[in-house]
């Protein structure tokens, strides 16, 4: 619900389509017809920061309507007749210019201009650092040329002598300035092309014609293995025709796309050939169609840029994020279409007609742009990724009935931290760390910290919309992975892990871990932690009150005659317990589980882990301390005594050595764990560190400590973990019979089998909850033993605790 | 920092052309400079250097070869030059990857100046000095010069005009204050205030304590709500300041994600944490701990100290604590604070090893004990893992009273405010707000009838609530524990007559808060909060800080009173 689209936001502003051919740059399409202009306004929710901008910019229109006018002459002798209007205007502005150079005037000048926008200059340093206005004349005297862009390019529209039609012109400046400024030369051949305009970047991927005057390089076909070829192709995704993944949903990415198409081809045998066939097709027609030898206009570059107008301090994050996700993989879409059968220019020709056309017949904007979008795919593809990528939805495009290709900027799914009240927040998101890739994680598949990446196995897909509703879509789709996907989603359970999902129905791991990594990254789902009775949820504290009106609604349809939201909400809020708790009955198991995953989707809950760190008492250290001391005076006795015997000595120089060097480190360890501490963040306390150096070896041993990372153990932190096992009650208790059921029920076994086992989650970043899921232990034994090590996280039953097992100091969190 | 600048115009028989350059060659290549080599293709940017008229006046951008040159080129018109126009523009190379925010009024200012500056002598049009020379080129140089090495520059350029130039940091905007939020400075104010500050801001940052909160500042300042919020976002803007919660012992915290990565393993922060909350360095100033939330989410606080431009930044880092003071005598194991005498923590402990939950302070207990054996010859203290101990046993659910009474021993000697507000401040810890939310369902229970006898109006400034007597604040526990707390409150208490409606409004709340087991809470005079006003803060969205800030009331009255709502109403924790 709530939190499956909390992406970034794109900041789009427009799409410019500019092409350059042998007469010249021509600017072929833009989208939106008015950018910035109230049209934006509809189509955004951003309240708040859209509206003032707006506003800022109906204000400078209405101040400069006059020289906005201007701006869309660009005859010849309009020309003239404006640059003499200038003059005129050039005696004001150089007053104000003067004075501003006397460091006055700049604000007062601002201030005139957008006088009706409540907005304050944009001045670094001031508290509204927020956003200017885009093209907003800056301190307006800067240029004697008073064309304000951000006035609506419709003004034009009304006076009736214009020569120019209103589309003829972007964001207030005409469209042959914008031909020149985005026609770069080749040295930004599949480059970043990036140029800023005020508080606007424009960002494109141009690309050229190559010498020999095609538009790919041409291969050499294997035709024993096409496979090759497509997936080397500069088109990184699956879905140009050849394979009839029609469907945007089940079009990936290009990094997935190689494993969609194995697991593809593994699924349904045919479409190997299919794709055989098709890639020789494509070539065929990459070779024919540039090579058309008619003397026709060629296009020799094409450009299609992006116009996003990102907040100054998230300025590059945003620009890469579009440039990566959006820009580039659209471009290149293009390029391979152009490649294959001349796309990009036949579709601009046939705009640059009914533009032509459009003037003639003195059009509206309005009718200019349906009859675009109607008639062009190229017009209609940017339309669609204008107005999906604006609302940070999916955009699916198709430039031609079999090539369509998906894109997103995929969103923020989960975050670690709670925001407090001077933080930026996305309320609704989901709250965990159980993404991030963690030290005991497999080697193999670490984490699913992006969602490119394989899964973990011990993670569970929790769908993000009803199973119906997603294998509708998926048979819909009627693409090669659809039948696989639908049967997947049809065995996927939010209680079940993957492997376990692959052991009951028999779809192989890594096919089940690909799937799901699909559905993951195109928004379908969400890899979570099982669902487990036994584990703890509490209120997220992310949550978005602000839905809950309308998610209790939603809620009350899905779940009629349960508790409803806020009751559940509330019961879930007193002191954690495990959710099977609240689940009145064995027969309401189903259903309670069904409310945990729907609150899990929205983010109402998140759940409560439990981390384990190993305290080192000073008991244990003196102990430790001790020992040593005792074989460094036996070394050294023995030493003296064996010195004759060279041997012995050899022998007893390298326990020397490895005493020594165990001993140093030890100090070592002692040193920087107690001294580092103070830089940077203790400055003033100077005096403090002085006294902190002299710092004995016995201070610090009056003092407990942590074991950071109990796998790494420095050798005296493994002196330590021996004591402290050594310490453990040799002597079973009476609470044996508590584990009379397990297999091991003498407590010492206990100990000894499971403590090397669960050491390494004892490093303060792995849930404790792993450890029955990954090592495939019963959860009621492994929480015995937890319990008796000190982690205490509810009731005790009857087990009697012995201090000296308390060795674990427990940190509950998401 | 900046790679280069140069200063280019079009030249009527040449096109754009570069005069001047700073390094020599970096641009375009130089006779006189040979080896250096180019950054960049003067040509494949001409275009956006000099650019068409159009787009004159604007600041422009543009990235190639990994370096950002940014430009704002200006087209003047006049007869006396040739084709009646003159276009220049003064750009400014920065690598590409660089931030370059805080150049972009750089651009702007220089090439204002030299508008002016050309209109007025014609600066520009009249240099005819080779490339490298004159004065245009010495400007260029010495502003290169001073910004990447002083992040301000002042360049004479005749006797009227002078080039002054300074790079300040862009800080996002800081987040709206509210009413309940609680400031707290991250430094000594007295150390940056002067009599030139603005007045609302004088009256205020005394107040500025993390206890008050916002409303109660703006009550005993005496400033306009709304001023004090605006001076407070000044501040937050800086980083002078970090916004906190009210405190008080009904409160929930329980720890973060944040807590094994930072208090959990940082020896350091142990430290530190020990030296804010012993009680015996109790300092009679509150100065925040330093900074160390995650960075994407601690935007001004640490950036501010991190970087020398900010204005305020000489005054950030040489703020010292108070306790600076005594530090010579200090033994370093000094530091940690002492457990209370034994007897005192006997009862809740063996409490909770019979009853059901003895979780979190039979695990620091026995650390304790360890500690007690161990060092004899020394008084028992609270050790880092003892403090990391406290924290984790913090939880949701449960109030900090609750958590103090399980862990009085320990806590004995640490002032508990700043105990939780360390953990606020470091991100490890979070407030668990409450919310009511109203269901429109009747009430499960019968309750009393409890009809509003007094409805008042709820945005006048008349006082709606029931002053408590911050007497009952110093509760037994409270009162020998955190004097700092108690004492604050106290002195904060008698308001000299400025409300006159009720005798301290100011104390309701924050201070009084505390005062959970208010006993002569009958004694006053207690009107009725209208069903209607409290039923727009029962959505579930408004928190219990707000309502009773918004209120005027104790969260203690606000529960009983939504006990008397008709109509059920459920708390959620979040």
């Amino acid at each position: 619900m709530s939190s499956i689209a909390r992406p970034p936001d794109p900041c789009l502003v427009a799409i410019i389509l500019i092409v350059r051919s042998r007469t010249g740059p021509r600017l072929v399409f833009h989208y939106p017809p008015n950018p910035l202009s109230e049209n934006r306004l509809k189509s955004t929710t951003k309240g708040g920061r859209r509206i003032s901008r707006t506003r800022a910019r109906r204000g400078s229109k209405n101040t400069d309507s006059s020289s906005s006018d201007e701006s869309g002459l660009s005859s010849d002798d309009e020309e003239e007749d404006r640059e003499r209007e200038k003059e005129s205007h050039v005696g004001g502005s150089s007053v104000l210019s003067g004075r501003r150079a006397s460091n006055f005037g700049l604000d007062e000048h601002l201030s005139v201009s957008v006088s009706t926008a409540a907005h304050e200059p944009h001045r670094p340093g001031s508290l509204g650092s927020g956003r200017g206005s885009s093209l907003r004349k800056r301190g307006g005297a800067g240029s004697d040329l008073e064309e304000d862009a951000g006035t609506a390019s419709d003004r034009p529209e009304d006076g009736p002598g214009r020569s120019r039609p209103p589309w003829e012109s972007l964001l207030g400046v005409p469209g042959s300035v914008w031909e020149k400024l985005l026609s770069p030369s080749r040295s930004w051949h599949k480059r970043r092309f990036e140029i800023g305009i005020n508080d606007l970047a424009l960002i494109g991927w141009p690309v050229f014609v190559r010498e020999d005057g095609t538009w790919r390089k041409q291969r050499r076909k294997k035709k024993k293995k096409p496979r090759a070829d497509w997936e080397g192709g500069e088109l990184g995704h699956n879905e140009h025709g050849e394979d009839g993944h029609g469907d945007e949903r089940f079009v990936t990415s290009p990094d997935l796309g190689a494993s969609v198409a194995s697991i593809a081809e593994s699924l349904t045998s045919p479409t190997g050939s299919k794709r055989d066939s098709a890639s020789g097709k494509s070539g065929k027609m990459g070779d024919g169609g540039p090579l058309d030898p008619e003397d026709k206009d060629h296009m020799t570059m094409f450009n299609v840029v992006f116009v996003v107008d990102p907040p100054l301090l998230e300025y590059s994050m945003r620009v890469k994020e579009i440039y990566e996700n959006i820009i580039k993989k659209f471009a290149k879409a293009l390029k391979w279409e152009q490649a294959r059968n001349d796309y990009v220019w036949k579709e601009s020709q046939h705009i640059l007609q009914v533009r032509r056309r459009a003037r003639e017949n003195k059009t509206s904007t309005h009718n200019l742009y349906s009859e675009l979008i109607s008639q062009s795919s190229l017009a209609r593809a940017m339309y669609t990724v204008y107005s999906s990528i604006s609302a940070s939805k999916i955009a699916s495009i198709s430039l031609s009935p079999d090539v369509s290709i998906s894109l997103q900027i995929p969103p923020l799914t989960s975050t670690p931290y709670v925001s407090g009240p001077a933080d930026k927040s996305y309320p609704g998101l989901w709250l965990t760390t159980s993404d991030s890739a963690t030290p005991v994680d497999d080697p193999g598949a670490d984490g699913n910290n992006t969602p490119h990446q394989v899964l973990a196995k011990h993670f569970a897909l929790l769908l993000l919309d009803s199973e119906a509703a997603i294998i509708k879509d998926v048979e819909a789709s009627g693409g090669a992975l659809a039948p696989a996907l639908a049967h997947y989603i049809r065995c996927s359970k939010p209680t079940k892990s993957f492997a376990q999902i692959s052991a009951s129905s028999g779809i192989p791991l890594s096919h089940i871990q690909m799937l799901s990594s699909h559905l993951v990254y195109w928004r379908r789902a969400r890899a979570i932690p099982p669902i487990h009775q036994r584990d703890t949820y509490i209120v997220s504290p992310n949550c978005d009150l602000s839905k809950l009106e309308v998610a209790t609604i939603a809620y009350q349809a899905a779940f009629p005659t349960l508790p409803s939201l806020p009751k559940m909400l509330s019961t879930l809020s007193g002191t954690p317990r495990p959710y099977s708790n609240f689940i009145p009955s064995k027969d309401h198991k189903e259903a309670y589980f069904n409310i945990l995953a729907w609150l899990l989707r929205g983010g109402w809950v998140t759940q409560l882990r439990t981390f384990a760190r190993i305290k080192v008492t000073p008991e244990i250290k003196m102990a430790v301390e001790m020992a040593l001391r005792k074989e460094e005076v036996d070394r050294y006795l023995a030493k003296g005594s064996s010195n004759s015997i060279p041997v012995d000595e050899d022998d007893s120089d390298d326990e020397d050595d490895d005493a020594n060097s165990s001993s140093s480190s030890s100090l070592a360890s002692h040193d920087s764990g107690d001294e580092t501490p103070m830089p940077g963040r203790l400055d003033p306390h100077t005096q403090l560190r002085m006294s902190h150096k002299f710092l004995d070896r016995s201070t610090s041993l009056r003092l407990s400590s942590f074991i950071l990372s109990p796998h790494r153990a420095s050798p005296l932190e493994s002196r330590w973990l021996d004591e402290i096992v050594a310490r453990f009650p040799d002597h079973p208790n009476t609470d044996q019979d508590e584990l009379k059921n397990s297999p091991d029920n003498d407590l010492q076994t206990v100990h000894k089998k499971y403590w090397p086992v669960f050491l390494k989650y004892f490093n303060g970043y792995d849930a404790v909850e792993k450890i029955p899921v990954r090592e495939n232990l019963k959860r009621k034994l492994v929480w015995q033993v937890l319990m008796r090590l000190g982690l205490v996280t509810g009731p005790l039953g009857s087990i009697e605790l012995d201090a000296r097992e308390q060795v674990l100091v427990s940190f509950r969190h998401w | 920092m900046i790679k280069a600048i140069f200063y280019s115009k079009f030249d009527t028989q040449e096109g754009p052309k570069v005069v001047h350059q700073v390094p020599d060659g970096a641009i375009v290549p130089s006779p006189t400079a040979p080896a250096q080599s180019l950054y960049l293709t003067f040509s494949d940017v001409s275009f956006f250097v000099i650019p068409r008229q159009e787009l004159c006046g604007n600041l422009l951008q543009v990235c190639t070869n990994g370096y950002r040159i940014l430009g704002y080129p200006i087209c003047m018109k006049s007869a006396r030059y040739d084709r009646n126009e003159f276009i220049f523009n003064f750009c400014i190379v920065l690598a590409e990857e660089d931030d370059f925010s805080t150049y972009k009024s750089v651009v702007q200012k220089i090439a204002d100046l030299m508008h002016g500056l050309e209109e007025q002598n014609g600066f520009l049009s009249r240099d005819f000095s080779r490339s490298g020379e004159g004065k245009v080129h010495s400007l260029c140089e010495m502003l290169m010069e001073d910004l990447n090495n002083y992040c301000e520059c002042m360049v004479p350029i005749d006797e009227l005009n002078t080039l002054n130039i300074k790079l300040f940091p862009i800080y996002p905007s800081p987040p709206q204050v509210k009413a309940w939020h609680v400031p707290l400075f991250t430094l000594r104010y007295q150390a940056f205030m002067d009599e030139n500050w603005d007045l609302t801001m004088q009256r205020i940052v005394p107040h500025i304590n993390g206890v008050n909160s916002v409303r109660i500042i703006s009550i005993l300042a005496d400033t306009d709500f709304s001023l004090t919020c605006r001076a407070i976002r000044h501040l937050l803007y800086y980083g002078c300041l970090f916004l906190l919660d009210i405190f008080s012992f009904a409160a929930i915290y329980a720890p973060t994600a944040q807590i094994s990565a930072t208090i959990g393993c940082d020896e350091a922060m142990q430290l530190e944490c020990a030296r804010y909350v012993n009680l015996r360095f109790a300092p009679h100033l509150p100065i925040g701990p330093s900074s160390s939330f995650p960075a994407p989410l601690a935007p001004s606080g640490s950036s501010t100290n991190g970087s020398g431009t900010g204005p305020l930044s000489s005054s950030l880092t040489d703020h010292a604590p108070s306790i600076t003071r005594d530090d010579s005598r200090f033994d370093a194991e000094e530091i940690w604070p002492l457990l209370g005498p034994a007897e005192d923590t006997d009862d809740p402990t063996d409490n909770n090893n019979n009853s059901t939950t003895p979780a979190p302070s039979s695990s620091s207990d026995t650390s304790t004990s360890n500690n007690q054996t161990n060092a004899l010859h020394k008084p028992a203290i609270v050790d880092g893992v003892g403090l990391v101990e406290l924290y984790a046993s913090l939880k949701q659910g449960q109030s900090v009273k609750q958590w103090y009474a399980q862990h009085s021993r320990a806590l004995a000697n640490i002032d508990i405010r700043r105990f939780i507000t360390f953990g606020v401040i470091k991100g490890f810890l979070y407030r668990v707000h409450k919310y009511a939310c109203a269901t429109g369902h009747t009430a499960p229970a019968p309750r009393t009838a409890g009809s509003p006898f007094m409805p008042t109006p709820t945005h006048t400034a008349t006082s709606t609530a029931t002053p408590v007597a911050t007497g009952s604040s110093s509760r037994v526990t409270t009162g020998t524990t955190t004097p700092y707390t108690v004492s604050s409150v106290g002195d904060e208490g008698p308001l000299p007559g400025r409300e006159s409606s009720w005798e301290r409004p100011g104390s309701v709340f924050s201070g009084s808060r505390n005062g959970v087991g208010a006993g002569n809470f009958e004694e006053y005079e207690v009107e009725e909060v209208d069903d209607r006003v409290l039923e727009r803060y029962l959505d579930g969205t408004h928190c219990f800080d707000q309502i009773c800030t918004e209120l005027e009331l104790s969260e203690r009255e606000l529960t009983a009173r939504l006990k008397r709502y008709p109509g059920e109403v459920l708390i959620l924790h979040r």
